[in-house]
């Protein structure tokens, strides 16, 4: 869906499961998204919105819409193509990730 | 850039005036500042750091800090979208829920 994309890769355990990270580098709760991924030590890819040419932006966002119905709000972590989680609430990213492991 | 204790100074003032407190969560608080600060450098005014936008002080004028919708989400999440400024006496409990964007998409670049 995003492949032709140039995500930073972090490396970390492999959960099995494709996680990507879309943020701004202004968010305060994108950030805490990133710090609970980085401290869980599993393996996933980011990119950051804002700091892409526009028309990159623009055809992400879009893919987005397309895909999910909604407009992508900040941070969004899309697993495996057909799931995402939108905001940064601990509890909620937890039970998620429980799931996934 | 605008210096963080500026930008706090900003974010006092705008608080105290609503009646509103700043998030207690000290971390965030500062992510937050700081993601204003930038936003105040790369465009100009202060525009919501949580939020993706035109950049442009005329269409965004809704969502430069505070942004028209911040005193209903305050009053119904505890907090504004970008979590900046909470309801006085919120402790991080109150303010661990999510807060849906009012803004109306098509105010939002496509």
């Amino acid at each position: 869906m995003f492949d032709k994309y140039d995500f930073i890769e972090v490396d970390g355990i492999d959960t099995g499961h494709e996680l990507r990270l879309f943020s701004l580098s202004t968010c305060g709760y994108c950030k805490k998204a990133i710090s609970f991924l980085n401290e869980s030590g599993i393996r996933y890819s980011h990119i950051v919105i804002d700091e892409l040419p526009i028309e990159t932006k623009s055809e992400i966002k879009g893919i987005f819409k397309q895909r999910f119905g909604q407009k992508m709000a900040f941070p969004t972590l899309i697993i495996d193509k057909d799931d995402f989680l939108v905001g940064f609430i601990k509890l909620a990213w937890e039970n998620r990730f429980k799931e996934l492991s | 850039m605008k210096s963080e204790s500026n930008m706090e100074l900003f974010a006092r003032s705008v608080s105290s005036k609503q009646g509103w407190a700043l998030n207690p969560d000290a971390d965030l608080l500062s992510s937050i500042l700081s993601g204003l600060s930038k936003n105040k450098e790369r465009y100009g005014f202060f525009l919501c750091p949580c939020r993706d936008s035109w950049g442009d002080r005329v269409k965004d004028a809704d969502i430069k800090c505070p942004c028209s919708y911040a005193k209903k989400d305050i009053s119904d999440f505890n907090r504004c979208y970008c979590g900046l400024f909470v309801k006085k006496g919120s402790v991080a409990e109150d303010l661990d829920i999510p807060v849906p964007d009012r803004r109306p998409e098509n105010l939002y670049p496509e």
